[in-house]
């Protein structure tokens, strides 16, 4: 399996207005020796609760992108193990070890950035400043396993059309789900699925800035499903040339939210190359 | 060769909704300086919101206007964009429906017409009275609703009489209930009320642990609510 992979994140309109930097993060990781790759996209809460969101962001993928290759490790060899693994024990095992481990990075990394500063807070309350979402996909050449916490869009396309992967009740208004909510494994949605990777598609992840900025959620897959033909036409590479842009337009044009978009065409045979 | 410049993949694009509602109290009660007072300072305060409107674009101000006192009436039936938005001026008279206008509230926060994809309403409640219909359940109802729950509710309370255990059952926070003695302080928390919108309209995310069940959700910045005995011109109410 050989996976196009391209992202990008780009700073709200609105953050842009009042200097303040984009708390999106995204990132992936090939994992070789079970011919995969973890993605994630994840979103920083960015309120004056949440002072280094940025970095809870970017401390959310690696983690997701490092857990998940841990499992895969464990389970090295044997797909169909690894997929029984994840539908039985994601929203558990595997939610409960990305808590934790992000968690324990977030109090690493505050404690190196403090230095002697204040040493009376809570983990609780450090864990708050760094609050993030976080929206996971691990890609095999047989299934794919998604797990989500908080805001943001994991979507499944093909000629047919678009397929969420995860469907949750939306939260209204801003508020979300966190990872750095107490027991936030509680709050994680995972999904399994078998991939056809006979069959052309892509998955593409996004924070809600991307969702939040059209009209409706028709008009949402609308763009959805025509970067997915512009993928399938012009290639990953040609789009990557555009999509910092793009994602600006949208931002400015729309909610003004931070954006992060992330897509992964991995399917075999002809339709594997999308950089024809 | 010739290069294709690709364009930017079709969906149309929106600012998020952010409805607002000045929610009025025109019982008899009102009638003469207080009303008057509020006509004048929602009209002062209109072109501020309208100037703070401008600086986020990403927003979209959405205003309505709600009296009610024998029976609870729209002002402004559509939501009007601030930009179109003015004030007309009410009268007072009759008794203190408030129920009647929490169902009326009501039934513009369900899902549809509101988007699931809006900011969280405001509602401005201004009364110097006790209600007179059973506004208990109307509000439980209202409360009920996903958006109302979300939405914040700040009131205004105004003279020596008003019911402020009401206005907390509405609004659900103390400090959200705004003191107003006299002309000068109505004037004022009318004007800080105004700026309730543009607090509200930031995409900054905040972590929930509930999904949103619970009291109404304070992002506020309630530090720069006016004291209510800074300014104490006038006669008390």
């Amino acid at each position: 399996m050989k996976p196009h992979i391209i992202g990008e994140s780009v700073c709200g309109a609105s953050h842009r207005r009042v200097g303040k930097e984009c708390q999106d993060s995204w990132g992936y990781k090939t994992i070789e020796h079970c011919d995969s790759v973890a993605l994630a996209v994840a979103d920083g809460h960015g309120s004056e609760a949440c002072p280094h969101s940025k970095i809870g962001s970017g401390i959310a993928v690696s983690t997701f992108c490092d857990i998940i290759e841990k499992f895969c490790r464990n389970d090295a060899g044997k797909t169909d193990s690894l997929h029984t693994f994840l539908n039985r024990e994601g929203e558990i095992v595997v939610a409960k070890s990305i808590e934790a481990e992000w968690k324990r990075r977030v109090l690493c990394r505050h404690s190196a950035d403090a230095g002697a500063g204040r040493q009376d807070e809570g983990h609780s309350s450090i864990c708050v400043k760094y609050g993030s979402t976080l929206a996971g996909l691990l890609v095999t050449p047989k299934f794919f396993f998604a797990l989500q916490i908080g805001d943001g869009n994991i979507a499944f396309m093909d000629d047919s059309g678009l397929k969420p992967v995860i469907l949750q009740d939306r939260i209204l208004g801003n508020e979300t789900y966190s990872l750095s909510g107490v027991h936030s494994w509680k709050n994680v949605i995972c999904v399994t699925g078998r991939r056809d990777a006979g069959v052309p598609h892509v998955f593409m992840l996004s924070t809600d800035g991307f969702i939040n900025s059209f009209a409706s959620s028709e008009e949402y897959e609308k763009s959805c499903l025509g970067y997915y033909e512009m993928i399938r036409k012009h290639g990953v590479s040609e789009v990557a040339k555009y999509l910092g842009n793009w994602l600006r337009e949208t931002s400015e044009m729309g909610c003004g939210d931070d954006i992060s978009v992330l897509f992964c065409s991995a399917s075999c045979g002809e339709d594997e190359r999308p950089d024809r | 060769m010739t290069t294709t410049r690709l364009r930017r993949p079709g969906g149309e694009l929106a600012s998020r909704p952010l409805h607002f509602f000045w929610i009025v109290d025109c019982s008899g009660s009102m009638y003469g300086e207080k009303i008057s007072t509020v006509n004048h300072a929602i009209q002062e305060a209109v072109p501020d919101m309208k100037e703070a409107a401008d600086d986020n674009p990403n927003a979209q101000l959405l205003v309505r206007t709600l009296k009610f006192s024998s029976g609870a009436e729209w002002v402004t039936e559509d939501p009007v964009n601030i930009e179109d938005f003015s004030w007309d001026d009410l009268s007072a008279g009759g008794v203190t429906d408030l129920g009647r206008a929490f169902d009326l509230l009501s039934e513009q926060l369900t899902i549809p017409p509101m988007s699931d994809r809006a900011l969280p309403p405001v509602m401005v409640l201004l009364s110097d009275g006790q209600p007179t219909d059973d506004y208990k359940s109307a509000l439980e109802r209202l409360l009920n609703l996903p958006w109302g729950r979300k939405s914040v509710r700040v009131a205004i309370s105004i003279g020596q009489d008003a019911a402020d255990d009401m206005l907390y059952e509405f609004t659900g926070n103390r400090e959200l209930i705004l003191p107003a003695k006299n002309a000068s302080t109505l004037a004022r928390m009318i004007k800080w009320a105004s700026t309730v919108a543009s607090m509200v309209s930031s995409p900054l995310s905040r972590h929930t642990e509930t999904g949103g069940i619970g009291s109404a959700p304070v992002f506020i910045d309630m530090n720069n609510i006016p004291s209510p005995d800074e300014v104490m011109t006038g006669d008390v109410w």
